[in-house]
């Protein structure tokens, strides 16, 4: 393949049709243009293109969370609060400021207190692309200034010479006493694929670097997906997806709550068409929807002065139509047309003894509809230059569908009759050499707004740990802007690549909450009330540089910095910025086995928030040890994995860690996988 | 399946999900949320008058409706209505704070009155209401007895208090909120001096503070209205809850700058 056709390709950030290179069953007899289908368990990473074995990489382990591999991509980190439902961050931008999309198909969170990021729902083994987009880049799935993580779901697999396939695995982890099962079987016949998905995780409190065992940690939680593919013809198909996922007696250590249980439901139903010619290269038109049931409490914590319950609802449902265009050889287009509309409500009811129980609504019934369209031009405007243009609008429409939750608003001044609307216009722009060369640069200018989230502007008393503040929305609050740069350096030999990436926000407008006075908080001991509100201005900087390497045969080095500054209009620091950051892993290959070490380690935060619970961080390092063994029979083999991490018991946390919980120590661990 | 037919699909999808919810405004019907309490005849005048309210009597101020109507429920002819509530106890009998109010339903010979009951029936005494019915066009009067049983509240909607100034015997009444509920609430009190045991004024001339706080969570709730005299001792004000149960609203009440009480509070739970 051609390093220009490859340039493009990864540019739209989609295998499309032809690339016969990720057909998964050569020489059989189905059209290629069909299939856009990965191998079964190949996990692709395209945040950074140009370094694709990033991927295979970071695919650690296969029993390993999809958080590992987020914590794992350039210009990514996770704020943590317990052992599962870690909340990515992007350059410094997190929640609202970023969208996680599930095959394309918006869904959010039912959790006040961020508890359950949509990515907790799509497994790794159910992975097929985890795909990150920095800043207005990632607007083909939303108004954004943050960017973007697309989760794709593995799609079932059509037509390959057995009918069943599958998978089969379990693995053990020492530090959590934790278990982890798992199976998938994709059935085929000509026309027909069925896939089916499975996880079982069962994990208790672990044990951290000191000694100390994390009380509240614990997390049991089931993930079951099916999915089928139906050729109607050869040239359109349709999809059709079910994702259920069921958590119960979750901890969140760094929180005053647990999960009771959490539940989420995703539907899809997909038509795909690949005209055989014409300029319409491919089509995709999907209905969807999604829904999340939420059971925060504290029955299990002991010295709750009084106990509460804070259940939570999520509903999304939408539509797109996406469509892409080969205008001429070298100039192609991609169109898309999006509406969705999300519905929560989560309550809080309190139980004093022997009194009438205390109830809220902590996020009042609101509704979000978004109406929008994406535009996106890729194509040589010059015999030397690849210009890659893309824009979208967004219209968002907020209101409180019941009188209790505009009631409760109406206490601060705030008439909330009728739509609220936002207009969210993005743009970016990217420039780089249309040649592929040994040096090669990249210059991206983005424009974006987003509208603010339920909680920025409905949230109703919504208690912060880390600060200890009570949180209020505000109803009148604007759209977050973002000016941004990014410009990059991409240097590519025989045994490797290396990429160095410099970017800049200027963030009018920006939403941080800050302290009121006059109000006096509702959860007993906090330490006050704060109201989300526009300071004049942020600005974040920072940098990312990866690089992977082979010497000789059998060794490969891989290795990421990452690094971000963000302070206010005032100077001071941005809250939830994480330090100077590297993973370095080295790997010695050889055709059955495999062994590598890793390196983590993070400079100490020393610019930190105390006024949003903040503290300096201590730097930390540690090492992580991996092996691998695989035995095949014909079309079976098996395969044992296992290691240790933090191989030297560090205690250690990461700035983003909420209120300094020590992560796990050492751990061992074991997986042994039987595939067919 | 064409993509044409998906299309349609979507936009029905669309279709269904801008639809609005509509309210729907029930017809007005002058008894609408009243019940009756008590009914007696004036058998000269050869009329039924009986005794209405949103709820049963109880302790604290509320408004009661005295309908005037011959033996077919019809408002046959044009009266007046005068009343006396009165309260028989072993040694002595009382009245209590009282008042005639314009009539704010759409009916003729429907009277109404606010009432400021201060104690329960039961072993300590009784409670009746003389009704003196006016027939305009005859002149011809008669007067008939209600009896009514009050019943003391859940939580009390009626506090007395000698003035610290004075020492006068004050009643301070809860009006309004009737029913709280998560939101702004309308805030009224009356207020009464006992005069006699016959004649209890109201009270025009006090300055009132309110705090609310819930008393289990410590917290208190902004934007709150002090109630002003607005006439007949009704004071008027906003009180704000922002979630459900046990609210305690605290008083401080003063005339002319100085403290009449300063530690009178109402709890409410909903
Ligand atoms: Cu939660
Ligand atoms: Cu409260």
């Amino acid at each position: 393949m051609k390093t220009s056709a490859l340039l493009l390709l990864l540019v739209w950030g989609l295998i499309p049709k032809g690339m016969a290179q990720s057909d998964p069953c050569p020489g059989c007899p189905c059209p290629s243009d069909s299939l856009r289908t990965l191998h079964l368990d190949e996990i692709v990473v395209q945040s950074r293109p140009e370094l694709p074995s990033l991927s295979r990489f970071y695919q650690t382990s296969q029993l390993a969370q999809t958080e590992d591999l987020l914590a794992r991509m350039p210009a990514c980190h996770l704020i943590r609060r317990g052992s599962f439902g870690m909340e990515p961050l992007i350059r410094g931008l997190s929640a609202g400021q970023i969208n996680v999309r599930i095959d394309g198909m918006a869904i959010f969170s039912a959790c006040t207190d961020k508890m359950d990021p949509v990515t907790v729902y799509v497994e790794p083994n159910n992975l097929k692309n985890l795909e990150i987009k920095t800043g207005t880049r990632g607007s083909e799935w939303g108004a954004t200034i943050g960017g973007s993580v697309h989760l794709q779901t593995q799609d079932p697999v059509l037509n390959a010479d057995r009918p069943w396939m599958g998978k089969i695995g379990t693995g053990f982890q020492s530090a959590a006493q934790s278990w982890q099962h798992q199976l998938n079987f994709n059935y085929t016949q000509r026309r027909l694929g069925l896939r089916l998905n499975g996880v079982y995780r069962q994990s208790q409190p672990y044990r951290a670097g000191n000694g100390q065992t994390i009380a509240f940690s614990q997390f049991n939680k089931a993930n079951l997906g099916a999915s089928l593919k139906y050729r109607l013809n050869e040239q359109s198909l349709l999809k059709a997806s079910v994702l259920l996922d069921e958590a119960w007696d979750m901890g969140y250590p760094a929180l005053p709550m647990d999960v009771a249980f959490a539940r989420a439901r995703i539907y899809g139903l997909a038509y795909e068409l690949y005209p055989a010619k014409g300029k319409l290269e491919f089509l995709e038109t999907k209905v969807y929807f999604n829904q999340i049931h939420h059971l925060m409490d504290d029955t299990q914590r002991p010295e709750v002065q009084i106990h509460m319950d804070m259940p939570g609802w999520s509903k999304t449902g939408g539509a797109y139509l996406h469509t892409e265009w080969a205008l001429a050889p070298q100039h192609q287009l991609k169109a898309r047309l999006d509406f969705y509309q999300n519905v929560v409500r989560a309550e809080m009811t309190m139980y004093p003894e022997g009194e009438a129980p205390m109830f809220m609504l902590t996020w009042p019934d609101a509704r979000r509809s978004v109406g929008a369209v994406f535009l996106a031009y890729q194509g040589k405007i010059s015999s030397r230059l690849l210009l890659e243009a893309q824009t979208r609008l967004d219209y968002a429409l907020s209101r409180l569908t019941s009188a209790f939750g505009r009631n409760q608003l109406a206490v601060f001044g705030y008439a909330v009759e009728g739509n609220i609307a936002h207009v969210l216009p993005t743009v970016h722009l990217g420039l780089r050499p249309a040649s592929e060369k040994k040096w090669q640069w990249r210059a991206n200018l983005g424009y974006g707004q987003r509208a603010p989230t339920v909680s920025e502007m409905f949230g109703f008393y919504l208690y912060n740990r880390l600060d200890g503040f009570d949180y209020l929305g505000l109803p009148t609050l604007k759209t977050e802007a973002s000016w941004q740069m990014e410009a990059s350096l991409h240097h590519r030999t025989k045994k490797g690549a290396t990429e160095l990436s410099l970017f800049y926000h200027y963030l009018p407008a920006y939403i941080l909450a800050d302290v009121d006075p006059n109000l006096s908080a509702m959860t007993p001991g906090a330490r006050g009330v704060k109201v989300y509100q526009h300071i004049p201005f942020a600005q974040l900087l920072g940098a990312e540089l990866q690089t992977s390497q082979t010497f000789g045969t059998h060794w490969q080095w891989v290795g990421q910095w990452k690094f971000t500054l963000g302070q206010d209009h005032r100077a001071q620091a941005l809250p939830l910025i994480p330090p100077l950051k590297s993973i370095q892993t080295l790997r010695y290959q050889r055709p059955r086995w495999s062994l590598q070490i890793e390196q983590e380690a993070a400079l100490s935060q020393t610019r930190f928030r105390e006024d949003f619970g903040e503290n300096q961080t201590p730097a930390f390092m540690i090492f992580h040890l991996r092996g691998s063994y695989h035995w095949q029979f014909r079309t079976q083999s098996i395969e044992l994995s296992g290691g240790i991490e933090n191989l030297t018991d560090q205690p250690y946390w990461e700035h983003l860690d909420w209120i300094d919980i020590p992560r796990p120590g050492l751990n061992l661990y074991l997986n042994l996988f039987y595939r067919f | 399946m064409k993509p044409s037919f998906l299309f349609f699909f979507i936009m029905l999808l669309m279709g269904l999900w801008a639809c609005q919810n509509q309210e729907e405004t029930p017809a007005p019907n002058p008894l609408e949320g009243l019940t009756k309490i008590v009914s007696a005849e004036a058998t000269t005048l050869g009329l039924q008058v009986a005794l209405w309210g949103e709820a049963s009597p109880s302790v604290g101020y509320q408004e009661l409706y005295f309908s005037v109507t011959d033996d077919e429920g019809k408002a046959a002819r044009e009266v007046r209505v005068s009343i006396t509530p009165m309260m028989q106890m072993m040694a002595h009998a009382h009245s209590c704070p009282y008042e005639a109010l314009a009539s704010d339903r759409p009916a003729i010979n429907l009277f109404r009155f606010g009432m400021a009951f201060m104690m329960p029936s039961g072993d300590m005494g009784s409670w009746y209401i003389d009704v003196e019915v006016k027939d305009l066009a005859t002149q011809a009067s008669e007067t008939v007895r209600l009896p009514l049983e009050v019943t003391a509240p859940a939580e009390a909607r009626l506090k007395s208090f000698e003035s610290a100034i004075d020492a006068s015997k004050i009643f301070v009444s809860i009006a309004a909120p009737k029913r709280p509920s998560v939101g702004i609430n309308d805030f009224e009190i009356v207020i009464h001096r006992r005069n006699t045991m016959m004649d209890f004024p109201a009270v025009e001339d006090f300055t009132v503070e309110i705090t609310p706080e819930m008393p289990t969570m410590g917290h208190g709730s902004p934007n709150n209205v002090n109630p002003v005299h607005q006439q007949n001792g009704h004071y008027r004000g906003k009180v704000n809850f922002t979630m459900t149960g046990l609210w305690r609203l605290h008083l401080v009440i003063k005339k002319g700058g100085v403290v009449v009480k300063d530690d009178l509070f109402f709890d409410m739970t909903f």
